[in-house]
């Protein structure tokens, strides 16, 4: 057993409002630069969409991750590796190119207070941030927010291919449309494609907390990790001629301090911990047939609290803060725990680290036929009253039946989180639902015991788990959502540096003089 | 102390005085002797005396028909006369097919000495068509004359041509700077004249100076230090002399068009191949359906 921590998150879907502030936080910190304008590091899709780049799921065309060949035992990247990066590496044929993103944009705002007195209002016209000349702008990060242009990209979504024409159709039908967001970030995989792929050795993923860096020294800009990140989550810089990534805030992260995107977070919909993990099994993890992908997985990480784990992480190096923080790590309840929480695209066999609960709302709510007169009436005359007759149903008369027809085929779900199984998100779909009724029961009392309790145990949960699945889900508390390990950076720093030498000394003086008219 | 540092004074006069002698008589003794040497070794790779013109004129009584400042300012930097126009240098040059002859680093004197040689070989009235030059004869170490050369001579003076065999000397091989046609050698370099007819134009002889005393600056400067021996010279020119001979029956490959037509030929297939090998590439944007709808501003 080879223990190693991994500082992971865990985004729950149901409470996303799809705001963008995760992204602009992002942007205003790191990638506000030339050459970096069009990178989002963090981005938030509308499902069912295309997403950033567009159609990036598609690994047919962008030839991202690793894939496991019939009758081959190992796994292989998909478009880079050692022969394919030296045949490619002059011309590496499956790269996105700017119209895949979007060409970065200003306004010419001058022209709006220049102008001299005319006809016409002055208009301050987009100009590009790469040629500096006035474009067209014909794309942007999130063109497809919200389902705007479905035809062109909702309904091109890749994650729609195992499902029937009808199924399809009724996705988009007026009154029946439905959409969630999907935020991402770097998923910091235990197997990144990235790393494997860098004919510089330029990407490396950081012992201590798992994060996956590239060094800008040793970069070459050869672009592999771009192809090979099946979550299009590399970026090149076309201006320093690096490519960067996500580093999921680490300077933050090693002063304790949550990453600027969960920080930022709205609907606190992001979680940060520890989880501790068995490294000899990544191979045999990621090479796993596809059915068992999302099991092994889940079961490469090692609980905390056995006594055999916490010995292994000792012998291993890692602190026992690490331990301490890995016990106490949302992620590590919502994940393995409750078993709530599956990653994206596990197909990818990347091992991605960054963890979703599926979104429960689309799904249990169906549309019903109701006489909506009785009710109308007995309205205040100045009411609003809607003349329709149609009910936004979440009643739970029947208890799973509409998970099963619910507006979102779970087949969609299923090819998002769990390579294709529509099982491990219905019953995901099935707890959340649990939970539901349990606190109904609770707070309401119009169910009755018989009725929680039957849901409960359907689900599998208790009234206990139900409840703390309720307080971490909608009470946490900042420290609560981000247990964050101490980074120990102090131990680092003495390796390169003498940390003494200024004691004893009073400090690092004024770099101005104090000026207080004395 | 006066008295010994006009001593000393007068010592080191006197020394000087002796080294400025010595120096004076070598100047005006030396070169006298030498003047057979000098044009046995410098000018007989491209003139005679008396036996026709060579790749240079005949310089049989070169002291009655020219002015002696003339030789010498010629001598030492004929281009230079040239390009002042002077007109006889001109002619001269024109003469002779427009090839350069080489600025000699000879002293003054030096040049008049090689004069005085030419006048003492050269054919009087009285003693006409009778060759004062002595006859040219180059024998190997064994003593083998240039005439006796066969396969054996020939095939090492191939390998010391194209360099398989080294100079002894570590002097460069000559492929690197000439040519020579011959259907089983590899094309050699350009920076000098092609040496196929090298031996029936400039002769055992002419080639033996050449070679031994390259008169031309960049060859003597390729050779500095780095002198051939003897029997090395004995092997090229026999390789030199066959490859002569031997010139008549070869059937030198005409590239220039083939090799046009064979590069656009190859680079069409290259583009082929390159395009099968590649051809799975992403070609467009995914979004270019949607952006050939977009209105464009104009």
């Amino acid at each position: 057993m080879d223990v190693r921590s991994q500082v992971s998150m865990l985004f729950h879907l149901d409470k996303c409002i799809g705001c963008h502030t995760c992204s602009i936080a992002c942007k205003n910190i790191w990638t506000d630069r030339k050459g970096a304008e069009y990178m989002w590091w963090n981005n938030v899709e509308t499902k069912p969409g295309t997403g950033y780049p567009t159609k990036w799921e598609d690994q047919d065309i962008y030839k991202g991750g690793w894939e496991k060949k019939e009758g081959a035992g190992a796994i292989e990247l998909k478009g880079a590796g050692k022969f394919k990066g030296l045949k490619n590496i002059f011309h590496n044929p499956h790269l996105p190119i700017m119209d895949d993103y979007y060409e970065p944009w200003t306004y010419k705002y001058s022209n709006l207070i220049e102008s001299p007195a005319q006809d016409d209002q002055p208009t301050a016209r987009p100009v590009s941030l790469v040629t500096g000349k006035p474009i067209d702008i014909k794309a942007g990060p999130n063109w497809d927010d919200d389902l705007s242009g479905s035809p062109d990209y909702a309904r091109k979504d890749p994650n729609l291919e195992n499902l029937s024409p009808a199924e399809r159709d009724a996705m988009f039908q007026l009154e029946q449309m439905a959409f969630f967001y999907l935020p991402r970030i770097c998923n910091h995989c235990l197997n990144p494609a990235c790393v494997a792929s860098c004919p510089s050795g330029a990407i490396y993923k950081r012992g201590e907390d798992g994060i996956v860096l590239i060094n800008q020294k040793v970069c070459r800009a050869w672009r592999m990790c771009i192809t090979a990140c099946p979550y299009k989550k590399t970026y090149y810089n076309w201006s320093t001629g690096k490519s960067e990534k996500c580093i999921l805030c680490y300077p933050r992260l090693e002063a304790g301090v949550a990453p600027a995107c969960m920080h930022s977070c709205v609907g606190r919909i992001r979680y940060l911990g520890v989880m501790l993990y068995d490294a000899d099994k990544i191979e045999e993890v990621a090479s796993a047939d596809e059915k068992n992908l999302v099991d092994s997985q889940l079961d490469i990480i090692l609980d905390p609290n056995d006594p055999e784990v916490i010995e292994a992480a000792k012998a291993n190096g890692i602190a026992d803060s690490t331990i301490h923080s890995a016990q106490y790590s949302p992620v590590y309840k919502f994940v393995k725990e409750w078993g709530l929480a599956l990653p994206l695209h596990p197909e990818f066999r990347t091992l991605p680290m960054l963890f979703y609960v599926p979104p429960l709302l689309p799904v249990m709510a169906s549309l019903s036929t109701v006489k909506n007169k009785a009710q109308n009436d007995k309205l205040d005359p100045i009411a609003k009253k809607w003349d329709d007759d149609w009910l936004y149903d979440t009643s739970t008369d029947e208890l799973w039946g509409t998970i099963d027809d619910a507006r979102f085929p779970l087949q969609y779900m299923a090819n998002l989180f769990s390579a294709g199984d529509t099982e491990k998100v219905s019953i995901i779909l099935k707890k959340m639902m649990a939970v539901r009724i349990h606190r109904r029961g609770v707070t309401v009392g119009d169910l009755g015991d018989e009725k929680v309790n039957g849901a409960l145990s359907d689900a599998g949960l208790t009234a206990e788990e139900a409840d703390a699945i309720y307080y971490l889900t909608s009470l946490a508390k900042f420290d609560d959502r981000f247990v964050i390990p101490p980074a120990h950076r102090e131990q680092a720093i003495e390796m390169l540096e003498d940390t003494a030498d200024v004691k004893g000394s009073s400090g690092f003086g004024f770099t101005e003089r104090p000026s207080r008219g004395i | 102390m006066i008295y010994r540092q006009n001593f000393n004074k007068t010592h080191q006069y006197s020394f000087r005085y002796f080294i400025l002698f010595i120096i004076f008589t070598t100047i005006s003794t030396f070169p006298q002797d030498n003047g057979e040497k000098i044009f046995l070794s410098v000018c007989r790779a491209c003139h005679t005396i008396g036996q026709g013109r060579l790749v240079g004129p005949d310089l049989a009584n070169i002291q009655n028909r020219l002015e002696e400042g003339w030789i010498i300012k010629f001598v030492k930097s004929s281009q230079k006369m040239i390009k002042s126009g002077d007109p006889l240098a001109v002619k001269t040059f024109n003469e002779y097919n427009k090839i350069i002859m080489p600025d000699q680093a000879l002293t003054d004197a030096q040049i008049i000495s090689v004069i005085n040689y030419i006048k003492e070989k050269s054919p009087t009235e009285t003693t006409s068509k009778e060759v004062k030059t002595p006859a040219f004869t180059l024998k190997n170490s064994l003593g083998f004359n240039l005439d006796e050369a066969g396969r054996d001579e020939y095939k090492l003076g191939w390998q010391y041509f194209t360099g398989e065999k080294r100079f002894e000397n570590s002097g460069p091989p000559c492929l690197s700077c000439h040519n020579v046609v011959k259907d089983n050698l590899i094309s050699g370099g350009l920076l000098s004249k092609d040496l196929t007819n090298a031996f029936s134009r400039l002769n055992a002889a002419g080639i033996n100076a050449i070679i031994s005393n390259p008169p031309f600056p960049i060859m003597r400067t390729a050779f500095e230090n780095k002198q051939l021996t003897k029997d090395e010279r004995y092997y090229l020119l026999a390789f030199l002399k066959q490859a002569d001979y031997d010139s008549i029956y070869q059937h030198p490959v005409n590239y220039d068009k083939r090799f046009i037509y064979s590069g656009i030929i190859g680079l069409i297939f290259l583009l082929g191949f390159f395009g099968l090998v590649w051809y799975g590439r992403k070609k467009v944007s995914v979004k270019q359906d949607i952006f050939k709808r977009q209105l464009k501003s104009k």
